[in-house]
Protein backbone atom coordinates (compact mmCIF):
# COMPACT_ATOMS: atom_id res chain seq x y z
CA UNK A 1 0.00 0.00 0.00
CA UNK A 2 1.39 3.73 -1.06
CA UNK A 3 0.75 6.53 0.59
CA UNK A 4 -1.30 7.75 -2.00
CA UNK A 5 -3.74 4.47 -1.25
CA UNK A 6 -3.77 5.60 2.08
CA UNK A 7 -4.28 8.88 1.86
CA UNK A 8 -7.43 7.93 -0.18
CA UNK A 9 -8.05 5.20 2.06
CA UNK A 10 -8.60 7.98 5.17
CA UNK A 11 -10.34 10.28 3.01
CA UNK A 12 -12.93 7.40 1.97
CA UNK A 13 -12.86 6.13 5.87
CA UNK A 14 -14.64 9.26 6.83
CA UNK A 15 -16.53 9.36 3.87
CA UNK A 16 -20.15 7.96 5.55
CA UNK A 17 -19.75 10.97 8.35
CA UNK A 18 -23.07 11.20 9.94
CA UNK A 19 -24.60 15.13 10.10
CA UNK A 20 -22.98 17.04 13.13
CA UNK A 21 -25.22 18.08 15.58
CA UNK A 22 -23.68 20.62 17.13
CA UNK A 23 -24.31 23.72 19.22
CA UNK A 24 -21.67 25.88 20.52
CA UNK A 25 -23.96 27.95 22.80
CA UNK A 26 -24.90 24.20 24.67
CA UNK A 27 -20.92 23.67 24.86
CA UNK A 28 -20.31 26.85 26.32
CA UNK A 29 -22.96 26.79 29.16
CA UNK A 30 -21.60 23.55 29.82
CA UNK A 31 -18.13 24.45 30.07
CA UNK A 32 -19.06 27.60 32.01
CA UNK A 33 -21.20 25.13 34.12
CA UNK A 34 -18.20 22.76 34.75
CA UNK A 35 -15.62 25.77 35.76
CA UNK A 36 -18.21 27.62 38.11
CA UNK A 37 -18.05 23.24 39.84
CA UNK A 38 -14.20 23.30 39.63
CA UNK A 39 -13.99 26.70 41.60
CA UNK A 40 -16.50 25.31 43.90
CA UNK A 41 -14.92 22.33 44.75
CA UNK A 42 -11.31 23.62 45.22
CA UNK A 43 -12.82 26.67 47.47
CA UNK A 44 -14.37 23.94 49.50
CA UNK A 45 -11.34 21.88 49.58
CA UNK A 46 -9.57 25.08 50.95
CA UNK A 47 -11.85 25.42 53.05
CA UNK A 48 -12.00 21.67 54.37
CA UNK A 49 -7.74 22.24 54.32
CA UNK A 50 -7.83 25.41 56.36
CA UNK A 51 -10.42 24.27 59.06
CA UNK A 52 -8.78 20.82 59.55
CA UNK A 53 -5.17 22.79 60.16
CA UNK A 54 -7.01 24.56 62.41
CA UNK A 55 -9.01 21.79 64.33
CA UNK A 56 -5.23 19.64 64.58
CA UNK A 57 -3.26 22.68 65.66
CA UNK A 58 -5.85 24.39 68.18
CA UNK A 59 -5.32 21.55 70.89
CA UNK A 60 -1.48 21.95 70.44
CA UNK A 61 -1.84 25.81 71.15
CA UNK A 62 -4.11 25.08 74.14
CA UNK A 63 -1.78 22.51 75.51
CA UNK A 64 1.52 25.04 75.21
CA UNK A 65 -0.40 28.03 76.89
CA UNK A 66 -1.65 25.91 79.92
CA UNK A 67 1.81 24.18 80.04
CA UNK A 68 2.73 27.70 80.48
CA UNK A 69 0.18 29.44 83.03
CA UNK A 70 -0.34 25.78 84.72
CA UNK A 71 0.72 26.64 88.64
CA UNK A 72 2.94 24.80 90.47
CA UNK A 73 2.16 22.72 93.57
CA UNK A 74 4.82 23.28 95.42
CA UNK A 75 6.15 27.05 95.02
CA UNK A 76 3.01 29.19 95.09
CA UNK A 77 4.01 32.57 96.20
CA UNK A 78 1.01 34.50 95.22
CA UNK A 79 -0.02 36.93 97.33
CA UNK A 80 -3.28 39.31 97.60
CA UNK A 81 -2.73 42.55 95.08
CA UNK A 82 -2.90 44.51 98.58
CA UNK A 83 -0.37 43.07 100.20
CA UNK A 84 -1.69 41.19 103.07
CA UNK A 85 -0.67 37.89 103.12
CA UNK A 86 -2.79 34.70 101.87
CA UNK A 87 -2.92 30.81 103.33
CA UNK A 88 0.11 29.34 100.92
CA UNK A 89 -1.83 26.69 98.67
CA UNK A 90 1.26 24.46 99.11
CA UNK A 91 -0.46 21.93 101.49
CA UNK A 92 -3.08 22.12 99.54
CA UNK A 93 -3.72 19.52 96.85
CA UNK A 94 -2.48 20.26 92.92
CA UNK A 95 -4.86 22.49 91.25
CA UNK A 96 -3.57 23.41 87.92
CA UNK A 97 -5.14 26.49 86.59
CA UNK A 98 -5.53 27.77 82.91
CA UNK A 99 -5.08 31.51 83.18
CA UNK A 100 -5.23 34.17 80.00
CA UNK A 101 -4.34 37.01 82.13
CA UNK A 102 -1.94 38.22 83.60
CA UNK A 103 -1.48 37.18 87.03
CA UNK A 104 -1.36 40.44 89.87
CA UNK A 105 2.30 41.63 90.44
CA UNK A 106 3.30 39.72 93.80
CA UNK A 107 4.70 42.54 96.53
CA UNK A 108 5.90 39.95 98.81
CA UNK A 109 6.46 36.20 98.99
CA UNK A 110 3.37 33.95 100.87
CA UNK A 111 4.51 33.08 104.17
CA UNK A 112 5.98 29.12 103.70
CA UNK A 113 6.97 29.45 100.02
CA UNK A 114 10.59 29.89 101.54
CA UNK A 115 10.21 26.56 103.86
CA UNK A 116 8.90 24.24 101.17
CA UNK A 117 11.48 25.45 98.57
CA UNK A 118 14.30 24.01 100.04
CA UNK A 119 12.61 20.57 100.90
CA UNK A 120 11.62 20.65 97.01
CA UNK A 121 14.89 21.49 96.10
CA UNK A 122 16.21 18.84 97.92
CA UNK A 123 13.71 16.77 96.52
CA UNK A 124 14.26 17.58 93.09
CA UNK A 125 18.24 17.49 93.45
CA UNK A 126 18.34 14.11 94.62
CA UNK A 127 16.37 13.10 91.22
CA UNK A 128 18.93 15.24 88.80
CA UNK A 129 22.38 14.47 90.65
CA UNK A 130 21.48 10.53 92.04
CA UNK A 131 24.95 10.66 93.12
CA UNK A 132 25.11 12.92 95.31
CA UNK A 133 23.61 13.68 98.97
CA UNK A 134 22.01 16.75 100.02
CA UNK A 135 23.78 18.10 103.59
CA UNK A 136 21.97 21.60 103.36
CA UNK A 137 19.47 23.55 102.30
CA UNK A 138 18.12 26.61 102.70
CA UNK A 139 16.21 29.23 101.11
CA UNK A 140 14.86 33.36 101.84
CA UNK A 141 13.41 36.37 100.41
CA UNK A 142 15.45 38.03 97.91
CA UNK A 143 15.26 41.80 97.38
CA UNK A 144 17.87 42.40 94.86
CA UNK A 145 15.89 40.76 92.34
CA UNK A 146 12.10 42.31 93.17
CA UNK A 147 9.38 41.51 95.60
CA UNK A 148 8.12 37.66 95.20
CA UNK A 149 11.33 36.19 94.53
CA UNK A 150 13.14 33.58 96.42
CA UNK A 151 17.10 32.78 96.87
CA UNK A 152 18.02 29.06 98.03
CA UNK A 153 21.21 27.42 98.57
CA UNK A 154 21.61 23.75 98.50
CA UNK A 155 24.91 22.33 100.32
CA UNK A 156 25.44 18.67 98.52
CA UNK A 157 28.69 16.04 98.86
CA UNK A 158 29.54 13.88 96.36
CA UNK A 159 32.24 11.05 95.22
CA UNK A 160 34.54 14.45 94.56
CA UNK A 161 33.70 16.24 97.22
CA UNK A 162 31.73 19.03 98.74
CA UNK A 163 30.02 21.78 96.65
CA UNK A 164 26.64 23.99 96.64
CA UNK A 165 24.19 25.10 94.15
CA UNK A 166 22.43 28.03 94.47
CA UNK A 167 18.64 28.94 93.04
CA UNK A 168 17.28 31.98 92.58
CA UNK A 169 13.62 32.69 91.29
CA UNK A 170 12.76 36.32 89.66
CA UNK A 171 9.31 36.82 89.50
CA UNK A 172 7.49 38.72 86.81
CA UNK A 173 7.66 41.53 85.89
CA UNK A 174 11.26 42.38 88.01
CA UNK A 175 12.85 39.21 85.28
CA UNK A 176 15.09 40.36 83.19
CA UNK A 177 14.69 39.23 79.51
CA UNK A 178 17.53 37.57 77.53
CA UNK A 179 19.78 40.90 76.20
CA UNK A 180 19.23 42.32 79.21
CA UNK A 181 20.74 39.64 81.13
CA UNK A 182 23.19 39.26 78.70
CA UNK A 183 24.32 42.84 78.39
CA UNK A 184 25.73 42.64 81.82
CA UNK A 185 27.43 39.17 81.79
CA UNK A 186 29.45 37.57 79.08
CA UNK A 187 26.64 34.30 78.58
CA UNK A 188 26.71 31.72 75.92
CA UNK A 189 24.01 31.55 72.73
CA UNK A 190 20.53 30.87 73.45
CA UNK A 191 18.83 27.69 73.41
CA UNK A 192 15.54 27.22 72.63
CA UNK A 193 13.38 24.93 74.38
CA UNK A 194 10.19 23.00 72.74
CA UNK A 195 7.69 25.30 74.67
CA UNK A 196 9.41 28.57 72.98
CA UNK A 197 11.28 29.53 76.36
CA UNK A 198 15.07 29.84 76.28
CA UNK A 199 18.04 28.73 78.46
CA UNK A 200 21.05 30.30 78.43
CA UNK A 201 24.83 29.81 80.32
CA UNK A 202 27.69 31.73 81.40
CA UNK A 203 31.15 30.84 82.95
CA UNK A 204 33.09 32.59 85.52
CA UNK A 205 35.15 32.89 89.27
CA UNK A 206 33.53 33.42 92.34
CA UNK A 207 34.58 33.57 95.98
CA UNK A 208 31.91 31.59 96.60
CA UNK A 209 31.67 28.87 98.47
CA UNK A 210 35.93 29.00 98.06
CA UNK A 211 37.98 31.79 96.60
CA UNK A 212 38.70 31.53 93.21
CA UNK A 213 36.21 29.00 92.95
CA UNK A 214 34.57 28.07 89.38
CA UNK A 215 31.16 28.83 88.64
CA UNK A 216 28.47 27.85 85.97
CA UNK A 217 25.27 29.41 86.27
CA UNK A 218 21.75 28.52 84.10
CA UNK A 219 18.94 31.02 83.30
CA UNK A 220 15.97 29.96 82.15
CA UNK A 221 13.69 32.69 80.92
CA UNK A 222 9.88 31.65 81.31
CA UNK A 223 7.19 32.59 78.85
CA UNK A 224 5.41 34.30 81.73
CA UNK A 225 8.24 36.49 82.50
CA UNK A 226 9.80 34.68 85.38
CA UNK A 227 13.08 33.41 85.20
CA UNK A 228 15.02 30.49 87.19
CA UNK A 229 18.78 31.26 87.76
CA UNK A 230 20.69 28.04 88.78
CA UNK A 231 24.19 28.28 90.25
CA UNK A 232 26.76 25.38 90.49
CA UNK A 233 29.94 26.07 91.86
CA UNK A 234 33.25 24.46 91.93
CA UNK A 235 34.36 21.72 94.83
CA UNK A 236 35.86 23.10 98.56
CA UNK A 237 39.16 21.85 99.63
CA UNK A 238 39.24 18.87 101.56
CA UNK A 239 39.64 19.29 105.36
CA UNK A 240 43.26 17.57 105.10
CA UNK A 241 44.05 20.35 102.69
CA UNK A 242 43.79 18.67 99.24
CA UNK A 243 43.58 20.76 96.53
CA UNK A 244 39.78 20.63 95.00
CA UNK A 245 39.56 19.46 91.84
CA UNK A 246 38.82 22.31 89.38
CA UNK A 247 35.53 21.78 88.01
CA UNK A 248 32.15 22.78 88.78
CA UNK A 249 30.30 20.02 90.74
CA UNK A 250 27.03 19.90 88.29
CA UNK A 251 27.26 19.41 84.49
CA UNK A 252 25.36 21.59 81.72
CA UNK A 253 22.50 19.31 81.35
CA UNK A 254 21.83 18.92 85.78
CA UNK A 255 22.02 22.46 86.01
CA UNK A 256 19.88 22.74 82.85
CA UNK A 257 17.18 20.20 83.93
CA UNK A 258 16.94 22.27 87.04
CA UNK A 259 16.73 25.24 85.60
CA UNK A 260 13.86 23.92 83.59
CA UNK A 261 12.11 22.34 86.23
CA UNK A 262 8.39 23.23 85.44
CA UNK A 263 7.46 23.21 89.41
CA UNK A 264 9.99 25.55 89.90
CA UNK A 265 7.63 28.77 89.59
CA UNK A 266 6.26 32.13 90.63
CA UNK A 267 3.37 33.09 89.56
CA UNK B 1 -13.85 35.30 29.57
CA UNK B 2 -15.09 38.37 27.88
CA UNK B 3 -17.29 38.65 25.43
CA UNK B 4 -15.26 38.96 22.39
CA UNK B 5 -13.04 35.83 23.88
CA UNK B 6 -16.14 33.97 23.73
CA UNK B 7 -17.35 34.98 20.42
CA UNK B 8 -13.62 34.23 18.87
CA UNK B 9 -14.07 30.41 20.77
CA UNK B 10 -17.20 29.94 19.60
CA UNK B 11 -16.21 31.44 15.76
CA UNK B 12 -13.45 28.47 16.08
CA UNK B 13 -15.44 25.90 17.59
CA UNK B 14 -18.09 26.11 14.63
CA UNK B 15 -15.62 26.13 12.42
CA UNK B 16 -13.53 23.30 13.87
CA UNK B 17 -15.70 20.88 14.88
CA UNK B 18 -16.56 18.71 11.93
CA UNK B 19 -12.97 18.37 11.51
CA UNK B 20 -11.92 17.52 14.96
CA UNK B 21 -14.68 14.72 14.76
CA UNK B 22 -13.56 13.50 11.76
CA UNK B 23 -9.95 12.97 12.96
CA UNK B 24 -11.04 11.85 16.04
CA UNK B 25 -13.37 9.44 14.31
CA UNK B 26 -9.86 7.83 12.28
CA UNK B 27 -8.10 7.77 15.80
CA UNK B 28 -11.19 5.36 17.45
CA UNK B 29 -13.10 4.17 14.86
CA UNK B 30 -16.36 5.13 16.13
CA UNK B 31 -17.98 7.96 15.35
CA UNK B 32 -20.18 7.93 18.91
CA UNK B 33 -16.77 8.23 20.76
CA UNK B 34 -15.44 10.68 18.15
CA UNK B 35 -18.21 12.62 19.01
CA UNK B 36 -17.68 12.80 22.72
CA UNK B 37 -13.91 13.61 21.86
CA UNK B 38 -14.52 16.38 20.07
CA UNK B 39 -17.07 17.82 22.87
CA UNK B 40 -14.18 16.90 25.52
CA UNK B 41 -11.38 18.14 23.21
CA UNK B 42 -13.36 21.82 23.21
CA UNK B 43 -14.59 22.08 26.65
CA UNK B 44 -11.45 21.71 27.38
CA UNK B 45 -10.14 24.11 25.28
CA UNK B 46 -12.51 26.67 26.62
CA UNK B 47 -10.95 26.43 30.05
CA UNK B 48 -7.54 27.58 28.24
CA UNK B 49 -9.16 29.64 25.58
CA UNK B 50 -7.90 33.21 27.70
CA UNK B 51 -4.17 32.05 27.34
CA UNK B 52 -3.27 34.64 24.24
CA UNK B 53 0.47 32.59 23.64
CA UNK B 54 -1.33 30.06 20.94
CA UNK B 55 -4.51 31.87 19.71
CA UNK B 56 -2.29 32.07 16.67
CA UNK B 57 -2.05 28.25 16.46
CA UNK B 58 -5.47 27.26 18.04
CA UNK B 59 -6.24 24.17 15.85
CA UNK B 60 -3.01 23.08 16.36
CA UNK B 61 -3.90 23.14 20.15
CA UNK B 62 -7.08 21.30 19.18
CA UNK B 63 -5.18 18.60 17.56
CA UNK B 64 -2.88 18.23 20.14
CA UNK B 65 -5.67 18.66 22.49
CA UNK B 66 -7.72 15.90 20.87
CA UNK B 67 -5.03 13.36 20.92
CA UNK B 68 -4.42 13.83 24.59
CA UNK B 69 -7.98 13.62 25.19
CA UNK B 70 -8.49 10.24 23.09
CA UNK B 71 -5.12 9.38 24.50
CA UNK B 72 -6.29 9.55 28.00
CA UNK B 73 -9.69 7.88 26.87
CA UNK B 74 -8.35 4.92 26.01
CA UNK B 75 -5.97 4.25 28.91
CA UNK B 76 -9.06 3.91 30.77
CA UNK B 77 -10.11 0.33 31.92
CA UNK B 78 -13.50 0.46 30.64
CA UNK B 79 -12.69 1.45 27.45
CA UNK B 80 -9.92 -2.21 26.57
CA UNK B 81 -12.51 -4.33 26.28
CA UNK B 82 -14.73 -2.68 23.76
CA UNK B 83 -14.79 -4.07 20.75
CA UNK B 84 -17.42 -3.60 17.92
CA UNK B 85 -17.97 -5.87 14.47
CA UNK B 86 -19.16 -3.78 11.61
CA UNK B 87 -21.20 -0.79 11.39
CA UNK B 88 -24.26 0.06 9.79
CA UNK B 89 -24.15 4.29 8.16
CA UNK B 90 -25.67 6.70 10.03
CA UNK B 91 -27.04 8.08 6.82
CA UNK B 92 -27.00 6.82 2.87
CA UNK B 93 -23.29 8.32 1.24
CA UNK B 94 -25.23 10.19 -1.66
CA UNK B 95 -21.89 11.25 -3.67
CA UNK B 96 -20.71 7.40 -4.22
CA UNK B 97 -20.53 6.35 -7.27
CA UNK B 98 -22.80 3.19 -7.63
CA UNK B 99 -20.47 1.35 -9.95
CA UNK B 100 -17.65 2.13 -7.46
CA UNK B 101 -19.41 1.91 -4.29
CA UNK B 102 -18.63 -1.97 -3.79
CA UNK B 103 -14.91 -1.17 -4.28
CA UNK B 104 -15.47 2.04 -2.45
CA UNK B 105 -16.72 0.40 0.42
CA UNK B 106 -13.95 -2.38 0.99
CA UNK B 107 -11.40 0.09 0.41
CA UNK B 108 -12.76 2.28 3.04
CA UNK B 109 -13.32 -1.14 5.53
CA UNK B 110 -10.06 -2.10 4.83
CA UNK B 111 -7.85 0.71 5.45
CA UNK B 112 -10.21 1.65 8.14
CA UNK B 113 -9.92 -1.80 9.57
CA UNK B 114 -6.17 -2.22 9.21
CA UNK B 115 -5.91 1.32 10.62
CA UNK B 116 -7.78 0.28 13.74
CA UNK B 117 -5.15 -2.43 14.28
CA UNK B 118 -1.82 -0.35 14.35
CA UNK B 119 -0.87 0.61 17.48
CA UNK B 120 -2.16 3.83 19.61
CA UNK B 121 0.49 6.47 18.73
CA UNK B 122 1.40 5.07 15.26
CA UNK B 123 -2.16 5.34 14.51
CA UNK B 124 -2.15 9.03 15.54
CA UNK B 125 0.89 9.44 13.33
CA UNK B 126 -0.34 8.27 10.42
CA UNK B 127 -3.76 9.95 10.82
CA UNK B 128 -1.94 13.52 11.36
CA UNK B 129 0.49 12.88 8.62
CA UNK B 130 -1.96 11.78 5.83
CA UNK B 131 -5.23 12.48 6.61
CA UNK B 132 -4.70 16.16 8.37
CA UNK B 133 -1.33 16.03 5.68
CA UNK B 134 0.42 18.00 8.40
CA UNK B 135 4.43 18.63 8.26
CA UNK B 136 6.20 16.12 10.55
CA UNK B 137 7.57 19.61 12.51
CA UNK B 138 3.45 19.96 12.94
CA UNK B 139 2.88 16.68 14.35
CA UNK B 140 6.12 16.25 16.72
CA UNK B 141 4.48 19.43 18.44
CA UNK B 142 0.66 17.73 18.44
CA UNK B 143 2.31 14.31 19.92
CA UNK B 144 4.76 16.18 22.38
CA UNK B 145 8.14 14.06 20.37
CA UNK B 146 11.07 14.53 18.15
CA UNK B 147 10.58 15.03 14.75
CA UNK B 148 12.73 12.13 14.73
CA UNK B 149 10.04 10.08 16.82
CA UNK B 150 7.39 10.96 14.50
CA UNK B 151 9.68 9.68 11.52
CA UNK B 152 10.11 6.53 12.64
CA UNK B 153 6.91 5.90 14.29
CA UNK B 154 5.27 6.98 10.73
CA UNK B 155 7.70 4.21 9.53
CA UNK B 156 6.93 2.06 12.22
CA UNK B 157 2.98 2.65 11.55
CA UNK B 158 3.19 2.02 7.76
CA UNK B 159 4.88 -1.42 8.55
CA UNK B 160 2.18 -2.57 11.01
CA UNK B 161 -0.67 -1.19 8.49
CA UNK B 162 0.78 -2.97 5.41
CA UNK B 163 0.97 -6.28 7.92
CA UNK B 164 -2.93 -5.73 8.61
CA UNK B 165 -3.81 -4.70 5.33
CA UNK B 166 -2.36 -8.27 4.00
CA UNK B 167 -3.97 -10.39 6.61
CA UNK B 168 -7.16 -8.58 6.14
CA UNK B 169 -7.17 -9.15 2.30
CA UNK B 170 -5.55 -12.92 3.14
CA UNK B 171 -9.73 -13.45 4.62
CA UNK B 172 -8.89 -12.47 8.23
CA UNK B 173 -11.67 -11.55 10.26
CA UNK B 174 -12.18 -7.86 9.89
CA UNK B 175 -12.53 -6.37 13.52
CA UNK B 176 -13.01 -2.99 14.49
Amino acid sequence: MSEADLREGLRAAVGDEPPLDFDADELIRRAQHARRRRRALVAVAVMTLALTGTVLSLPYVVDQRSRIDAAGTVLTTTVSPTGSPIPSSASAPPRPTITTERPPVPTTVAPGAATQLPVYLSKRFAEVVPDAKVVSADASETTDAGPGSLSAWLGFVDGVGSSKVAVRLVAPPYGTTWDQYCAKIKCAEAVRQEDGTFVTSSWGTTAVPEPNGLMCTVAHFRADGSVVEVTGYGYAPTADGETAPGQVALTYDQLVALATDPELTTP
Amino acid sequence: MRKADEQGFREFAVSHAASLRRTAYLFCGDWHTAEDLMQASLLKLYQAWHRIEWRDTASGYARKVLLRTWLDEKRRPWRRSELRDGEVPDVADTSADPERSGERLWARDLVHAALLRVPPRQRAVLVLRYFEDLPVSEVAVAMGCTEGTVKSQTARGLVALRAAVEELERGAVVAS
